[in-house]
């Protein structure tokens, strides 16, 4: 019988051979775009940014931001603390592929694509746990949670010869973190992490800053879905000209309930202060010039904690650490003052957004469960924030589907903005610096030939 | 004879599908706490809950929806709430406890052929209510609603459980 490896594939291909189309799966099932009409669709001139309403419709673009984005660069899997102990797992995706995240007996994280390699059954079916090992429901095939298999069932009747090394769960092949951030490639090739961070790790360094030298721990997270495309939460996050419009019923409600949120300036539709970046590497910020605090905490505990922080980084170093500051790192990946934000795309029309609390290990309880009630009440499920987000964005995906409507803008700021020599933008908060960076950054990926 | 507790469930969920969110946020006492759990074995304080709310925060949630004209909320939702399985228990003259069976169904019309409208939609739950009679008035004093679905994305809940 034949068996046909990669290799004799790729070998028997310069003969004229044509391979079966179930081998040629994720090129074929999808009609593939040339990769020019991706450039086409990001379109950058002097006075107009636009892009293309066609990127945001259609499992064909969809299909290829899987293959060109999400299987190519970094991926967030999780923080460090949703694995701390050996044996921990938590099941996640990388783009469509279901993934689950480990910590080996070692200590090792490791990334496994939640298939059993003897019959392709999903070994995995909870999202977070402790375990010895991965039992197969289907035939009991086991494997440790760094992957490698252990036993197959009366294993005897296997023919001489059959090749069990190459029967390990299949790695993702690339696994680092930063900063307690774990991340994934399906890309063997892929940059260094910390090349691929590039602007987003000042920012990440500041963001750690708040926990004054402790770490972070994620709570359960949020989640929530709307039915429109993934991109227009990533184009939201960073965002700093919608919140006195999608958010003026949240901030007027604040507003009548002195001490609820300890905010800062709420009267400007468009707020004036505070900055917005671009980076070359396709990640943005948005930061306020100002902490966002919420009320109903002691001011003593406040004040131990502020104390805190200008010991450890000085009076001007402890208030760049409060500024409210949100960022994106590219494509999908999240961070606030009080939360971990992941966009999961999971069909052209459909995202689903899961929003982890972040707890500071060992701070004071009132501290932590403000922090919770923070994240909660602001941007989560039922956030007075959030919910009226998502809403937009289904209104958003059913206006472009109509093609008659082709080009949106993202021009705020273009040509006003500061560039600097290393390519970063900053643009003031209400710009539309950093969706551009984002988009700069999708049509390189999408563009690069397969 | 109905208990009063049974009279108090039915006229909340009466309130709510009537969008008298005033009139239903008198039913909480001051110190009343409302939890919609992720994990309900866990603290509010110390674990994500999909809501946890004092008397201020849920205040503020009534402001927003009745009075500052929430884009979610635009069109609004409309809501059925079946109540069953109603249990009350006696603690003493001023207190009762009591389980219920909750099946909210919600829908948003509008240009219902738009995304994220027209869609019907079902929260079923376990409730648990703790009453406190106030003067000689029912009133609610801890409020939870464990959802079926609450560990998987649920739409984002602009609209009061």
């Amino acid at each position: 019988m034949c068996t046909l490896t990669p290799e004799k594939i790729d070998a028997d291909q310069s003969a004229a051979y044509h391979p079966p189309i179930f081998l040629m799966q994720e090129k074929t099932m999808n009609a593939r775009l040339d990769p020019h009409t991706f450039t086409g669709m990001v379109d950058e001139q002097a006075h107009e940014f636009r892009v293309a309403t066609a990127a945001y419709r259609g499992p064909g673009v969809f299909a290829q931001e899987m293959e060109q984005i999400y299987y190519k660069t970094w991926i967030y899997l999780c923080h460090e603390s949703e694995i701390a102990k050996p044996g921990d797992f938590k099941s996640t995706q990388i783009g469509t592929r279901p993934v689950i995240v480990t910590r080996g007996r070692e200590g090792g994280i490791h990334a496994l694509l939640n298939a059993c390699t003897h019959r392709g059954a999903t070994i995995c079916r909870e999202e977070k746990g402790n375990t010895r090992a991965f039992v197969c429901p289907y035939h009991g095939w086991s494997f440790r949670t760094s992957g490698e298999l252990i036993g197959i069932p009366d294993e005897a009747r296997y023919p001489e010869g059959f090749n069990k090394s190459d029967k390990n769960l299949k790695s993702v092949p690339r696994v680092a973190a930063y900063g307690g951030l774990v991340f994934g490639s399906f890309n063997p090739d892929v940059e260094p992490l910390e090349t691929f961070l590039g602007g987003a790790k000042q920012h990440i360094d500041l963001w750690l800053k708040r926990t004054a030298g402790s770490t972070y721990r994620v709570a359960t997270s949020h989640k929530y879905g709307f039915d429109g495309n993934w991109k227009f939460q990533a184009e939201n996050v960073y965002d700093g000209y919608h919140p006195g419009f999608v958010h003026r019923s949240a901030f007027n409600t604040v507003r009548k309930f002195e001490g609820s949120f300890e905010n800062r300036e709420l009267q400007a539709a468009v707020r004036q202060q505070g900055y917005t970046r671009g980076y070359p590497e396709g990640h943005g910020t948005l930061e306020a010039g100002a902490p966002l605090e919420s009320g109903g905490i002691d001011p003593a505990v406040r004040d131990a904690y502020n104390t805190q922080l200008k010991t450890l980084y000085g009076e001007d170093g402890a208030a760049e650490v409060l500024t409210n500051r949100q960022f994106l790192i590219f494509p999908n990946l999240t961070i606030f003052d009080f939360n971990i934000r992941v966009i999961q795309p999971i069909a052209h029309d459909r995202t689903e957004v899961y929003s982890y609390p972040l707890m500071i290990e060992g701070a004071h309880d009132e501290i932590n469960a403000n922090r919770m009630l923070d994240a909660q009440t602001r941007v989560g499920t039922a956030g007075i924030l959030s919910a009226d987000d998502i809403d937009v964005f289904a209104g958003g995906q059913n206006a472009l589907r109509t093609e008659a409507f082709k080009w949106i803008t993202l021009s705020r700021g273009l040509g006003k903005e500061e560039v600097k020599p290393d390519g970063e933008r900053v643009g003031v908060y209400s710009d539309e610096a950093p969706q551009r960076a984002f988009w700069r950054k999708w049509r390189a990926l999408m563009a690069a030939s397969a | 004879m109905t208990h009063p507790v049974q009279k108090l469930i039915l006229r909340e969920a009466q309130l709510l599908d009537n969008m008298q969110l005033d009139d239903w946020l008198a039913l909480y006492t001051d110190d009343a706490t409302y939890w919609v759990p992720i994990d309900e074995t866990t603290d509010p304080l110390k674990e994500s809950s999909i809501i946890y709310d004092n008397r201020l925060r849920l205040a503020m949630r009534v402001e927003q929806i009745m009075r500052q004209n929430r884009v979610a909320q635009n069109p609004s939702s409309n809501t059925l709430r079946m109540v069953s399985n109603i249990d009350i228990e006696d603690i003493d003259a001023q207190t009762a406890t009591a389980r219920f069976a909750l099946l909210l169904t919600e829908v948003r019309s509008g240009d219902w052929r738009q995304k994220g409208l027209g869609e019907t939609r079902f929260f079923p739950g376990h409730c648990e209510l703790v009453c406190k009679k106030v003067g000689d008035t029912w009133k609610i004093q801890q409020k939870t609603i464990v959802l079926l679905n609450r560990k998987q994305p649920l739409v984002g809940l602009s609209f009061l459980l």
